[in-house]
């Protein structure tokens, strides 16, 4: 018998152990989803983006698949709030305002999903007029005149939908994933699509985004609340967006200026400069996505191409016929909003402060800069124009060089660039030079708006059409003529890279040695593959490693992030710009030995062979943060300055569970009521009785029992 | 401590001290006073300082009750224009909240 | 929010024994002492458990290995409060104000017990509690929506059965009774290995079996408390 018992315990503990282990309720109750939420910035006037509730915010998932299903939602919703996962191609300025006047009683969480994508036919959340109230302006209007936002066939950006300045009342989460967009799928189905009466009766599966805002209103109250401090410290609403844009002159500076501090700096009138710049960052709605390869890297591209085509073919300074001769190349950083790079340029220049006192040489100011040179988008390269603002023997003149080298037979590029003058100009940098004074000599490089993903998540490699070839070929040399049509086809990408910055390149070599370009060599379309990967696919990339120390560790391989993002923020892309600009845009220099290549402007590189070499370089950064932040008690809504700030927040976050329905949470309380109640009445009478219920106690407790009624 | 076993005149004294106390801003003291002395100056049999401490608990109470009134209605238009007064009453306020105007 | 979940299931499990407290303990400052001082006991029994826990590495995940020894060291304590509390009662009787603590064993018993019954309770609850104030409830990945509510009436069932333990156990102890301390053992045992079963999803049995025990283990208090069949019946006739 007792063998037996034993047995049967034995048995019943394993039957126990095969089928328990040790789990937290949380992991059973909550699922995350990874994704990237939509986040709140704020100017002078407005907060823009989104931001859930404090403890964040709770909405029924349902996939909205056409039309009908919306309307669904905002019109009988059975059991609100509802979070309604959003294809791309419904993701409209339409369909956005409607949930957005539904109001977060009804729709509490918004989540776009990558499903259906091809059926996208454009996605854009920049505005028609990017940059719209800060480019050159009407008189007394705070409106850009440079476009048209009453006809946005005819404005810069025709597919804006201007989301991205919209305030929303609910978190916006996008799923890039097609996995996690399915997980959430699959809950959908199980759990809330059918039976759509009894929704308010069953527990639905819901998701719960968190990306709390902590800033408000507009950068003035957040600003003015971040400076406040009180005993117990300061809390940080807001941050200024800031960046650090990066420059480089072709030939280094000879200009040395003495150190003491005591002396106003003044400007060595003899320099002359062609400014050549481009925009280095790019934006969208959401959190770490967004490439920005068409609305700003391909201009990127070509100014890099153009710096390290310039460096290879002009001789030394001295043999120019004007030696005083210099091109400052600018990779303006914050663009994106409201021109902070150059804004910030433009107000150290006045100020006679760039380039800083740390670089020993004598500041630029604007008698130095001979023209400008502004490179923007350039979606269609069979379709550039030569922007001016008036008619100029300058811009004559250069287009002309330009269209010399676009339509020559011996290169084959095949291209006619137009002029275009008057007062609707691109919005690019040079409207910040144009802004303070009409008559500045700026020539803007922009092609006809063909980019239906401006500023958004889907402006990637393959909106381009980008296919990396990975020839692992030299890419740094020149390459002849006849052979770069070798290694792509005429329509590849690279190509146009290349090709237009070979153009642009041979129009500044006429400028500055007044001979026509005559070689063989142009740009390499290897170099612009290189670069393209780099920026567009991975960051451990070969170009990366060639422009930086030897054996320093490689980048992510993820493309690096070119949003302005704030101070602290990863700034990945300046950094690697600042190393390209070292690497592409510099003298080597074979008898220095590595020991001696250690102090600016001397750098150690590691070179296409990884061996390393050195180079004299003339790259720096430069502060982009809108001079608004500078200047003291400055009026945040004069408009005159950049006052984008970026909210602070504590996380971005999203899972899905079971929202138990009002009747389970109101049973659950009921029985809950109810047990106390009968405990408590129970009890009372039991303890009160006490003496009769255990009547074998002794006879002296029973003095202490109260009599009582039943 | 315990009142009751506080002679009558130590009573009368304490009662007065928390009374003129309450006159620096302090409409707690005030408070304190009416629930500490309500017994003794309304239910206990009549003692000779009675009369003294039942004045005080009174002025007490009115006090209290004045400030009161201030107090939510200061809590009251604070909050309903906190947003419209912008720099002026987040200078006022000791924190500010998180994510709204 | 499920905050009226989190109210609903507090209410459940810890009503009665609230109920208990402010009827029979609350009024007693002695009896409050040792109320928490049988928690207390239960903590330190909870601490060698969690310590042989740690210490045998390979059995970590292995949750009959720590049930059992949690069981086996719960009742050593709650002898070893026995043994306590039976030493002290002279000086109980000299500090108490009300005389019934030391005359009437039972009620040193039913008090230790309950206070057993309380912080064991809440560890069975407290956790679940805490996931329970999130936006969710069970049934996403599995498990069922009612089973926070099983939860806390089964954390309810075990204050109870800890007080009814304590009344048998001392009782036992003070009369040499080895068939009782060995039920009180025994019952315990199997009623923290039968919750292993929740992992299956078997509630119904569980706490069929849960509630059969705790009412016969119930009545067995009741007799050892010196009621009988005729006193319940004057008890519910109202004589």
């Amino acid at each position: 018998m007792a063998q037996q018992m034993k047995t049967v315990a034995v048995w019943f503990i394993l039957l126990l152990q095969s089928i328990t282990y040790g789990e937290r309720t949380r992991d059973k109750m909550y699922q995350p989803i990874v994704g990237a939420a939509c986040f709140r910035r704020l100017n002078g006037t407005h907060q823009i983006g989104c931001s859930s509730t404090y403890s964040g915010s709770v909405g029924v998932l349902h996939l909205v698949n056409i039309e009908a299903d919306l309307d669904f939602l905002l019109t009988s919703p059975p059991s609100p709030p509802y979070a309604p996962m959003i294809p791309p191609h419904l993701f409209t300025h339409r369909n956005l305002l409607r949930l957005k006047e539904a109001g977060p009683d009804i729709i509490s969480v918004v989540l776009l999903i990558n499903r259906n994508s091809d059926k996208m036919t454009q996605f854009s959340h920049e505005l028609n007029c990017p940059n719209q109230y800060s480019g050159l302006l009407k008189p007394n209007i705070s409106e850009s005149a440079t476009c048209d936002a009453s006809n946005p066939p005819n404005s810069w950006n025709p597919w804006g939908t201007g989301l991205l300045h919209q305030d929303f009342p609910f978190p916006i989460y996008y799923i890039a994933d097609v996995n996690e967009t399915q997980t959430l799928v699959n809950c959908f189905e199980k759990f809330n699509n059918f039976d759509y009466e009894s929704h308010a009766l069953r527990s639905l599966c819901a998701v719960e985004v968190k990306s709390f805002m902590s800033a408000a209103v507009n950068t003035e109250v957040c600003m003015r609340r971040t400076n406040f401090i009180n005993n117990l410290g300061s809390t940080k609403y807001c941050d200024p967006l800031e960046g650090r844009s990066v420059y480089a002159t072709l030939y280094p500076r000879n200009s040395p200026e003495n150190l003491t501090t005591e002396v106003p700096r003044s400007v060595n009138t003899a320099e002359k400069f062609i400014l050549v710049t481009t925009r280095l960052d790019t934006t969208s709605m959401f959190d770490g996505v967004g490439l920005g390869a068409l609305d700003s890297l391909m201009g990127f591209a070509t100014l890099t191409q153009v710096a390290h085509l310039l460096r290879q073919l002009l001789p030394p300074q001295g043999s120019l016929p004007d030696p005083r001769r210099n091109v400052l190349f600018v990779a303006f950083n914050g663009e994106s909003f409201d021109y902070i790079g150059s804004q910030r340029f433009v107000y150290d220049m006045e100020n006679l402060v760039f380039p800083a006192r740390s670089t020993k040489s004598t500041p630029i100011s604007f008698e130095n800069i001979e023209f400008m040179l502004d490179i923007g988008t350039l979606d269609d390269i069979t379709n550039i124009k030569l922007h001016t603002l008036i008619t100029t023997p300058l811009a004559q003149d250069f287009l002309k060089k330009l269209n010399n080298y676009a339509s020559s037979p011996r290169y084959g590029f095949n291209l006619d660039i137009q002029s275009d003058v008057g007062i609707q100009i691109p919005p690019t940098s040079a409207q910040s030079f144009l802004r303070r004074d009409t008559q500045f000599p700026a020539l803007i490089l922009n092609a006809v708006p063909a980019n239906k993903y401006y500023h958004s998540i889907y402006d990637d490699a393959v909106n381009v059409g980008f296919s990396y070839a990975n020839t692992s070929r030299d890419y740094i040399s020149l390459i002849d003529v006849s052979e770069s049509k070798n290694y792509f086809n005429a329509t590849a990408l690279q190509m146009k890279v290349a090709n237009v910055s070979s153009i642009v390149a041979f129009a500044l070599y006429e400028t500055l040695t007044g001979l026509q370009y005559t070689g063989n060599k142009v740009a390499n379309p290897l170099l612009a593959d290189e670069f393209l990967y780099c920026f567009l696919q991975s960051a451990d990339c070969r170009l990366f490693k060639a422009s930086s120390y030897p054996g320093s560790p490689s980048g992510l391989p993820l493309p690096p992030m070119r949003y302005i993002s704030v101070l602290g923020g990863s700034q990945e892309s300046s950094g690697w710009t600042y190393r390209l600009f070292g690497y592409l845009l510099s003298q080597p220099q074979p008898s220095v030995a590595k020991e001696n290549c250690t102090n600016l402007p001397l750098h150690w590189v590691a070179g296409i062979n990884g061996t390393g070499e050195c180079r004299l370089t003339t790259q720096s950064y430069m502060d982009a943060l809108s001079p608004a932040f500078l200047i003291e008690n400055y009026d945040w809504r004069s408009g005159k300055y950049s006052t984008w700030t970026e909210s602070t927040w504590s996380q971005f976050s999203a899972r899905i569970f079971l929202r138990p329905s009002h009747v389970h949470k109101i049973t659950t309380l009921t029985i809950g009521i109810v047990v106390l109640v009968i405990s408590f009445c129970l009890i009372y009478i039991i303890n009160s009785r006490s003496d009769v219920l255990f009547d074998d106690v002794p006879a002296s407790n029973a003095a202490f029992s109260r009599p009582t009624a039943c | 401590m315990d009142i009751s076993k506080a002679p009558n005149p130590r009573k009368l004294q304490l009662c007065r001290t928390y009374f003129l106390t309450g006159f620096a801003f302090l409409p707690f003291v005030w408070a304190i006073n009416v629930c500490w002395f309500f017994n003794e100056a309304l239910r206990k049999p009549p003692f000779p300082e009675q009369s003294q401490i039942k004045r005080y608990v009174l002025y007490s109470a009115i006090g209290t009750l004045i400030w009161l009134i201030i107090l939510i209605n200061w809590i009251i238009i604070f909050q309903t224009n906190r947003a419209d007064w912008g720099a002026t009453a987040d200078y006022m306020s000791f924190i500010i909240p998180l994510g709204s105007a | 929010m499920t905050l009226p979940e989190f109210f609903g299931c507090t209410f459940i499990a810890f009503g009665p024994p609230f109920a208990l407290f402010v009827f029979t303990i609350a009024n007693d400052p002695v009896r409050i002492i040792i109320l928490i001082a049988a928690a207390f006991f239960w903590l330190l029994s909870l601490l060698l458990s969690s310590l042989l826990w740690f210490a045998v590495v390979p059995l970590r995940d292995v949750l009959v290995f720590g049930v059992v020894f949690s069981v086996l060291f719960q009742e050593c304590f709650r002898y070893i409060i026995y043994r306590i509390l039976r030493s002290t009662e002279q000086g109980l009787h000299a500090v108490a104000e009300d005389s019934r603590i030391t005359d009437n064993k039972h009620i040193l018993a039913y008090v230790s017990g309950l206070g057993f019954g309380l912080v064991s309770g809440m560890f069975a609850l407290v956790n679940l509690l805490a996931d329970m104030t999130g936006p969710g409830t069970m049934g996403y990945n599995g498990g069922t929506e009612i089973f926070f509510v099983v939860s806390a009436v089964q954390a309810l069932s075990i204050v109870l059965l800890h007080t009814f333990w304590s009344v048998i156990f001392f009782n036992a102890c003070d009369n040499n009774k080895y068939v009782q301390i060995s039920y009180v053992v025994g019952s315990h045992m199997l009623v923290s290995l039968l919750t292993l079963l929740n992992a299956q999803e078997l509630y119904k049995t569980t706490l069929l079996i849960n509630y059969t025990i705790t009412i016969g283990t119930g009545v067995l208090a009741f007799r050892a408390a010196g009621g009988s069949a005729r006193s319940f019946k004057r008890f519910i006739t109202c004589q």
